[in-house]
């Protein structure tokens, strides 16, 4: 192939530079995507965690569905269970207006952050208070890979 | 411009345009935020609702209380006004639900609703949508659906529709979880409670196993 310095060789950097962008454009879509799939990916998990534990991990064993007791024994040993999968886990316990009223397991550190970044799922669910009653509130899980 | 040079630019413009169609399918099929589209988490998020009604009572909601209307809502005489009212802040909200339930029944066959107890369901309706908004915070449009019935009595019937929503800013129906609950009356009850509020004796044989169905719809917003 020969180049002609002039026309030729200016509709070739024309295309070649046309292509990169393009390129360039699909690697950075093809990126979001896969982002956005994690993404999905985690919520998925945080949310199978977040029901297995309003579900059995904290449920009243006394045939009440939907109401669960805040047992710090009970969510260290699922953590245990998570940890072996190097799955960790933070769970909070909130009132509707966003008080903090319980919380088990230490936050996501900087570095595990940056690598892998924590999603959370919240649920609304009736939590046994002291007097036996049952208090409305949101179990707030966070989840994110070791 | 020589011709080798116009194939090889057309040919980068037809490799280009295969890009660009590559870019828009992974768009197309790129997933939106799950916390706003999961229908997963919309059908877990509205089960764990319901539930919640079963067991949270009235008062963490800042209680609920009304007028008995048997003699009229018009009475305004202040020591009967106070003795009328019901205070119902130790009762959940599907025990509330339940309750109006039995005291605002339509009857069918006359087409007109028998309701002793207006001021109950127009109140509780006003309570379960600040429940509602409370519990679900602007994350999705909402429909709360009670419903009973029909019982059917060959020459009428009694049912009762109840619906809470707020679909201002809905767009798409990510779910709809149902709960089942029994009436929590005996059939004796139930015979006297329509025998006092209609004039109507059920008949002996009839089986009324009056089930109250609530359903919450989630939309994405």
């Amino acid at each position: 192939m020969t180049l002609h310095v002039g026309e030729d060789l200016f509709s070739n950097v024309i295309a070649v530079s046309l292509l990169s962008l393009f390129i360039t454009a699909l690697v950075h879509s093809y990126h979001l995507y896969s982002l956005r799939q994690k993404d999905f990916d985690d919520f998925d998990l945080a949310l199978d965690v977040a029901e297995r534990l309003r579900g059995s991990i904290l449920a009243v064993g006394d045939g009440l569905p939907g109401l669960i007791e805040i047992s710090q024994c009970r969510l260290e040993n699922f953590a245990k269970i998570l940890a072996v999968q190097r799955i960790k886990m933070r769970v909070e316990i909130r009132t509707l207006d966003g008080k903090l009223l319980q919380y088990s397991g230490p936050g996501p550190d900087a570095l595990s952050c940056y690598l892998s970044p924590a999603t959370n799922v919240s649920l609304p669910v009736a939590v046994v208070c002291d007097n036996r009653g049952a208090k409305l509130c949101e179990l707030v899980v966070h989840v994110w890979r070791d | 411009m020589e011709k080798r040079g116009i194939g090889c630019t057309a040919d980068v413009m037809v490799f280009a345009l295969l890009i660009s169609t590559a870019i828009s399918i992974l768009c197309a099929f790129s997933p939106a935020d799950p916390r706003i589209n999961s229908e997963r988490y919309a059908e877990s998020f509205a089960r764990s609702t319901l539930l919640s009604f079963l067991n949270c009572t009235a008062d963490q909601f800042g209680g609920f209380s009304y007028r008995l209307g048997g003699l009229g809502s018009g009475v305004n005489i202040p020591f009967i006004g106070d003795s009328l009212k019901r205070q119902l802040g130790h009762k959940t909200i599907a025990q509330l639900l339940a309750e109006d339930i039995l005291l605002n029944m339509c009857l069918e066959a006359r087409e007109v609703t028998l309701s002793p107890n207006r001021e109950m369901d127009d109140k509780l309706r006003v309570f379960l949508k600040s429940v509602l908004d409370n519990t679900i915070d602007g994350r999705f449009g909402y429909r709360l659906r009670a419903s009973a019935g029909p019982v059917d009595l060959g020459f009428t019937s009694f049912n009762f529709n109840l619906v809470v929503e707020d679909l201002s800013c809905a767009r798409i129906q990510l779910c709809s979880e149902t709960q089942l609950l029994s009436l929590p009356v005996s059939r004796a009850e139930l015979t006297k409670i329509t025998r006092n509020q209609h004039g109507i004796n059920l008949p002996r044989g009839l089986k009324t196993e009056l089930v109250i169905e609530v359903s919450l719809e989630l939309w994405s917003t």
